[in-house]
């Protein structure tokens, strides 16, 4: 999860480069974290994260587009619980796991 | 009469489409019809027109203020497109704006169906598909038949919206509680009497479902991916707020890129925005 006061933003994996860190760790669909935070990405993780069928993902950033955002651990985990309440189903693959993670960035959003 | 004898017969006594659609469609069939004669038809309401514009013009048909006249339109979207984008403004005066049922608002509605609309074109674009036309005119449409239980059967809708919140379903199963039938259902009627393309027929009938009679079909796919995306998106509002699943026999045919969905947000969100003010406010 992100730590407090760290910028994030969501991206498509094919935008990962060199240096790139995570930001929300990369789980899969039971839960079990594939990239922990802090992890620095490089192009190698591209081949990895398609493999486990992930499409998009949080990496920090400092801040400068107007996309980002910013939420602690706490935040996140009160976003997926209030964002369970609509979205009752789990993902069966990576678009579907894409949506999610739209969904949940939607839920940030709106709600916090 | 039962409550669904009740529903179908309203349909069927519904009145015909506003007249600049009937003479449209009517031209559209005519051979010795040119570009012209259409634009001369049109132009006629001047209301229309300006807004038929300015719907052209907006950024998810890619021309970006370029189309100034409406033989521009037709030239650019072609004959069909732009008779849809008149279909779409006439029917969406042709039902009342202001009336309220517990929650639902039909602006709500409206919003919610202009961001399947611009969702549901996109997902077509993001798939590969180059005939795009009918894209938006079918998620506009996809949820017709829920106004038509709204403004024809109010008072039982009412009951339909008590029992979605108490029950947390989605509001088709409770539609079917109530009705017998759901808006799907409801919807393929009106659009089978106001005669649009079996491919809108079909896009709202199925579009629960995402396929048609177990046969892929891109457009359904897409409205059906487009009214997930609308809710995920929070775009108006449906009657109820959960996100569906999808189908997952659509994945079979329905090829979406990488990141596709990350990459529209932004777009989306603007677009929507922006033709909402279009169609429904200015």
């Amino acid at each position: 999860m992100i730590k407090e006061g760290v910028m994030s933003k969501l991206i498509g994996i094919d935008e990962i480069s060199g240096g790139m860190e995570l930001a929300v760790p990369v789980k899969n669909k039971f839960g079990q974290i594939l990239l922990s935070v802090d992890t620095k990405l490089e192009d190698k993780h591209k081949k990895l994260l398609k493999m486990w069928g992930v499409q998009s993902l949080y990496v920090k950033s400092d801040g400068n587009s107007e996309e980002e955002i910013q939420y602690d651990e706490k935040t996140t985990v009160e976003a997926e619980v209030l964002l369970q309440k609509r979205f009752l189903w789990k993902p069966r693959n990576a678009i579907e796991e894409e949506l999610y993670q739209m969904a949940l960035g939607v839920t940030l959003e709106q709600n916090f | 009469m039962d409550l669904i004898d009740k529903i179908f017969n309203t349909v069927n006594n519904l009145p015909t489409l506003p007249t600049v659609y009937s003479t449209l469609s009517e031209a559209i069939e005519d051979p010795n019809t040119n570009t012209e004669r259409l634009a001369q038809i049109i132009s006629s309401d001047q209301v229309s027109s300006f807004k038929i514009l300015r719907v052209a013009n907006s950024p998810f048909y890619g021309f970006h203020g370029r189309i100034d006249t409406i033989s521009q339109a037709i030239l650019y979207l072609g004959f069909n497109e732009v008779r849809n984008i008149v279909f779409a403004l006439s029917v969406i005066n042709f039902f009342s704006k202001d009336k309220l049922l517990l929650h639902f608002r039909p602006v709500d509605f409206w919003a919610h169906s202009i961001g399947v609309g611009i969702a549901t074109r996109m997902i077509g674009s993001a798939a590969g598909e180059k005939k795009l036309e009918n894209y938006f005119l079918a998620g506009i449409f996809h949820d017709i038949g829920k106004l038509l239980f709204f403004e024809y059967a109010h008072k039982e809708y009412a009951s339909v919206l008590e029992l979605l919140e108490s029950k947390q379903l989605r509001i088709k199963d409770a539609e079917v509680e109530i009705f017998g039938v759901d808006h799907a259902r409801v919807g393929q009627m009106l659009a089978e009497k106001w005669k649009l393309p079996e491919s809108i027929q079909d896009a709202i009938f199925y579009h629960h479902t995402g396929v048609v009679r177990n046969q892929s079909n891109n457009l359904v796919a897409s409205v059906h991916l487009g009214n997930i995306v609308a809710r995920i998106m929070e775009l108006g509002y449906a009657g109820d707020n959960l996100i569906p699943e999808p189908n997952y026999k659509i994945w079979e045919t329905i090829k979406i890129p990488n990141g596709a969905f990350t990459n529209m947000r932004k777009s989306l969100k603007e677009d929507f925005e922006l033709t909402v003010r279009l169609m429904l406010v200015e």
